[in-house]
Order: C-alpha cells, then structure tokens, then sequence
C-alpha cells in the first residue's frame, strides 16, 4: 500500500515528463498561432482540447506548458539546492556562532515571501519573465534546502565515523565530501521532489498574477488568467491547464512522499540507538 | 622511545558541557582536574561508572574533543589547542576504535573504503613510511583482524556486530600505529563475541609493542588486557597505579566499591 503513492507519484510526473518531451520535437499546431475563425472551438478531433479566446490550440499549448513548469522546476530547485545545501551543510559543520548565524540569516530569507521577491525582480529587470519568476522562486526554496540540510548534517556529525575520520586526519572537507554529503543525500532528494512540486505552483501563481512567465509564452499559470475571461462561455477551457497544475504539484508531492517511505528503511539501518 | 617523555602527558585537564534544557541546566564538569601519563609501550585501563568522564577523557586524548582547561601533550608537544595541521604526529601514530560499530562506521561506505580512509588522509600520508599501497595494506589488516578478504565488497549493515567491530579494528591498524586508543570497545557487542574480539585485541596490542589505552567498566577486562589502571570517579582520578597492586590491595573507597561490585560465580555444591 505504501508503494501507491510512489507509483501514483511516478505516473503523474512521466506524464508531464511525455509531454514536454513530445512539445520538443511536435505539436499538433503552432501554440501561437492565431486563427480568430476557430475562437472559443469545443473540443473536437481537430482541437483535442478546444481552443482559447484566440483561436489558439490549446492541446498544443498545455505540451508547451508543460516543458516551461519542468524548466521553472528545474531552475528554481537547482538554485534552490546548490545554495541552500552547501550553505545547510556548513551550518551543520561549523560548531556555535557561524553555525546558528547561518540559519538565522536562512530564517529570515523564509519569512520574505517568493511573491514579494517576484515583483522586486520584475521591477529592477523591467519586465516580468520566466526567468525573473525562475529567479524568485529559487531564491525562496534556498530556505527550505538549508533547513533540511543542516538537521541532517547536525545528525550526521554526531555519528562516530566522524570522529573516526577525524582522529585519523581527514578535513572538514573531505568529511564533508565523503561522509556528510553522501549520507544526507536521501533527504535532500525527498527536499527536491516536494520543493519542485510547490515551484511549478508557484510559478502558476505568478504566471496568473502576470509577474511570471510573459504573454504569447504558453505557461500552465498564463493559460488559467487568459481562460478566466471566457469563464461562462467556455469553462473547459480554465479546467485543462488546471487540472494538469494539480497533476504536476500531486506527481511531485506523492514521489516525494514515496521516496521518503522507499529510503527511510535504509535510513534506519545507519540509525541504531545511541 | 625514550624513559623520559611520556607518550602522553596530560596536566589539571578539565573539560565542562553546557546543558541549556532540562532539569540538569547549567555547566557539568565531565572531566575535572586529571593528571595522567602514559608511557610508550604502556597498556593502560581507565575504568569507572558511566558518566565518570572516561570516554572524554579518551576523546580529548584523540584531539576529537578540546579541554576547556589545562594541558595535553603528545610526545611533549602540545595537542589541546594545535591547530588540525599541526596534529601530524598525533593524528599518523594514535588510532581509535569506538565502543559501537554501528555509529563508527559509515552506513553508505565498503569496508574497503571504512579500512583504508586513514591511509587517505593527508597527515598520515605525511608521516613518510605509512603504508603507501592501499589495496595490499587493506588485505594484510583484514587477515591480521581476522576476516575474510571478500567481506572488503560489503557494507557494515550486512556484517555481524563481531565482524563490524573487527573491521573497526582493521581500520585502526591500518596506518600502522604506535599508540591504540579503545573507548569499551566489546560492550556493544554480544557476550558470545566478546571474548573473542577482546582475544584479538590483546594478541595484537602484544605482538606489534603498541602502547593502549582501554576505556571500560568491566575491571575483569582491564584486568585481562591492561598492565596498569587509573580509577575514575566524577571526572577525577581517584586511584592508580600497576594493575595486580590496585586490585589486591585497593586505596581508596570508590575502587573498592567498584572492586566488590563485581558479580562473582560460585559454584555451590549442593
């Protein structure tokens, strides 16, 4: 039964996954292209999924869409991660002041909200993008990494091998390299799955508030404010990009939650009693 | 080796905890006020009831843990407050092994790799004449701690408690060192190995002359392995001298009481 959610997990996300990659190399239209005849079309074979208040196929944009969330996703949790790891980690090394000073500062990131950060980016680069929103929420998932990290690192620090290795002359960092880095890696890996699943919502948020991606660029987030106009004429067309949101932010969450029951076993094995 | 400097020397060491939560809120005195040499080729126990301060003493011993106060040297240089660089002499001839496998060795490495680490690292290497050959070192030290050389593939979770300590001890002898610390190191593990594992540690403390420091409540231990002891009691030590005297003929109270609370067998004749 504990497996479900990770097979469920793992169907969702293959199913963005399928698409972005299918958007690469073909879309059954041109995502843009613009045909004011078949505005507001009821989905047919020709229109899969209908098409928006210009005409455009929407099938074709929600496999567009889909490749923009994995690209936010992936951006934001790899800025996300590479700074908030090794920051996690060297809080979790350095004893006392530098350590506790590092989290601080990392407290005080999480309390800025990513929204707040997105206009900020927005106004100092002039125009909203997906980049700037990329940005945005990168720099507030970096929180969550160190958090995540430094708890971890702290666990693993107490664990004789390190003292083992101490004692014999290996460094901080090859400590960090071979011992902290490697038995932390579950968690962080359970850190990435949730944290790209809340980046893809966040991104949809920004995109429907217009400090996201830009207009004519198909995003999931874009799609729901250009629907929300035709919300009585054709409510089809608000439901495709959200449904395949709560697919997208489901898939991750379930897989992170998978991973965490599918590595805690082995997790355990390194944990006996103290 | 000279009669004269001690291998280790240590002088009014003291090393206190914060505790910030809980009832027992404030500055604990672990280790308080000790003076101890141990000479090379020396084996020596340090015994006394858990929380006496033994294990840190150990600790501060294997520069792993700092002094609050006072001094230790190794080999007549000063180690409790050198910087990790200049711990070359400490760190390429004094090993450790700790007292439970299951935290001293790491869940995610080989054997292989848990055994030969020390040779990788940069101050053992310094020392010019240790094992410069890894895979070969690593054969030889897993027969010496009497264990398979197939077992190097694995990793400690799927080993007994009396082959991860071994490997424990394999990964100690690896650099080759003089001086062997040992903080309980059979306690966590099953009685039926015990005698076993502490065989193994007596045969190779004696056949390469190291010098020992076992850390331990069971005197019957001490007494098997160690040629001199020192009494611990509340971060002090109480008592100490050659084993055989301080076993006949105890001097102070608390090496008594820990004297007569060891559980003797009998036989009844009935």
């Amino acid at each position: 039964m504990r497996r479900a959610g990770l097979i469920a997990g793992t169907a969702c996300v293959g199913v963005v996954v399928v698409m972005a990659l299918v958007a690469l190399f073909w879309t059954p239209y041109d995502p843009g292209q613009v045909e004011a005849s078949q505005a507001l079309a009821q989905p047919s074979a020709a229109h899969l999924f209908g098409t928006d208040g210009f005409g455009r196929d929407i099938f074709s944009q929600l496999l567009v869409g889909a490749r923009i969330c994995l690209q936010v996703g992936i951006v934001s949790v790899a800025i996300g991660a590479l700074v908030g790891v090794p920051l996690g980690i060297w809080a979790g090394m350095a004893p006392g002041r530098i350590g506790r000073a590092i989290m601080r500062v990392s407290d005080v990131l999480y309390a800025f909200p990513a929204l707040l950060l997105a206009i900020l980016l927005a106004a100092a680069r002039g125009s909203a993008s997906t980049g700037t929103a990329m940005v945005a929420i990168g720099v507030s998932t970096v929180p969550a990494f160190a958090r995540v990290a430094h708890g971890a690192t702290r666990s693993v620090m107490a664990r004789d091998y390190v003292a083992a290795a101490r004692a014999s002359g290996i460094g901080w960092g090859g400590i960090a390299r071979t011992h902290v880095l490697v038995n932390i890696a579950p968690v962080v890996l359970v850190q990435t799955s949730t944290s790209f699943g809340l980046a893809i919502l966040a991104e949809a948020g920004l995109s429907y508030l217009g400090i996201g991606t830009a207009p004519t660029t198909p995003s999931w987030g874009r799609m729901l404010y250009d629907a929300q106009k035709y919300l009585y004429q054709a409510p089809l067309q608000l439901l495709w990009p959200g449904m395949f949101i709560a697919v997208a932010v489901l898939g991750f969450n379930l897989l992170g939650d998978g991973l965490r029951d599918a590595l805690d076993p082995r997790l355990r094995t390194g944990r006996h009693d103290d | 080796m000279s009669e004269s400097t001690p291998e280790f020397a240590l002088r009014e060491v003291r090393r206190t905890f914060h505790r910030r939560r809980g009832r027992g809120a404030g500055t604990v005195a672990a280790v308080d006020g000790v003076d101890l040499d141990v000479m090379a080729g020396q084996r020596l126990g340090i015994v006394g009831e858990s929380g006496s301060g033994k294990s840190t003493l150990l600790r501060m011993m294997a520069a792993i843990v700092a002094p609050t106060s006072g001094r230790i040297s190794f080999r007549g240089h000063r180690i409790d407050s050198a910087r990790p660089r200049d711990l070359g002499a400490l760190r390429s001839s004094v090993q450790m092994v700790f007292q439970d496998p299951n935290s001293s060795l790491d869940p995610r490495m080989k054997v292989a790799d848990i055994v030969t680490e020390p040779l990788r690292s940069p101050l053992v290497r310094g020392r010019g004449d240790a094992p410069a050959d890894r895979r070969a070192r690593l054969v030889e030290v897993l027969a010496e701690a009497e264990l398979e050389p197939d077992i190097a593939r694995r990793y400690p979770h799927e080993l007994s408690g009396g082959q991860r300590q071994r490997v424990a001890i394999a990964r100690a002898l690896a650099p080759e060192p003089d001086v062997l610390l040992a903080d309980e190191p059979v306690s966590a593990l099953d009685v039926s190995v015990r005698a076993h594992v502490l065989n193994l540690f007596v045969d190779l403390v004696r056949a390469r002359g190291l010098t020992f420091v076992l850390v331990g409540h069971d005197l019957a231990v001490v007494r098997h392995v160690c040629d001199s002891v020192a009494v611990m009691q509340a971060g002090r030590v109480v008592e100490s001298g050659p084993v055989e005297q301080v076993y006949r003929n105890p001097r102070h109270d608390y090496t008594k009481t820990l004297l007569a609370s060891v559980p003797s067998i009998r036989a009844h004749r009935g």
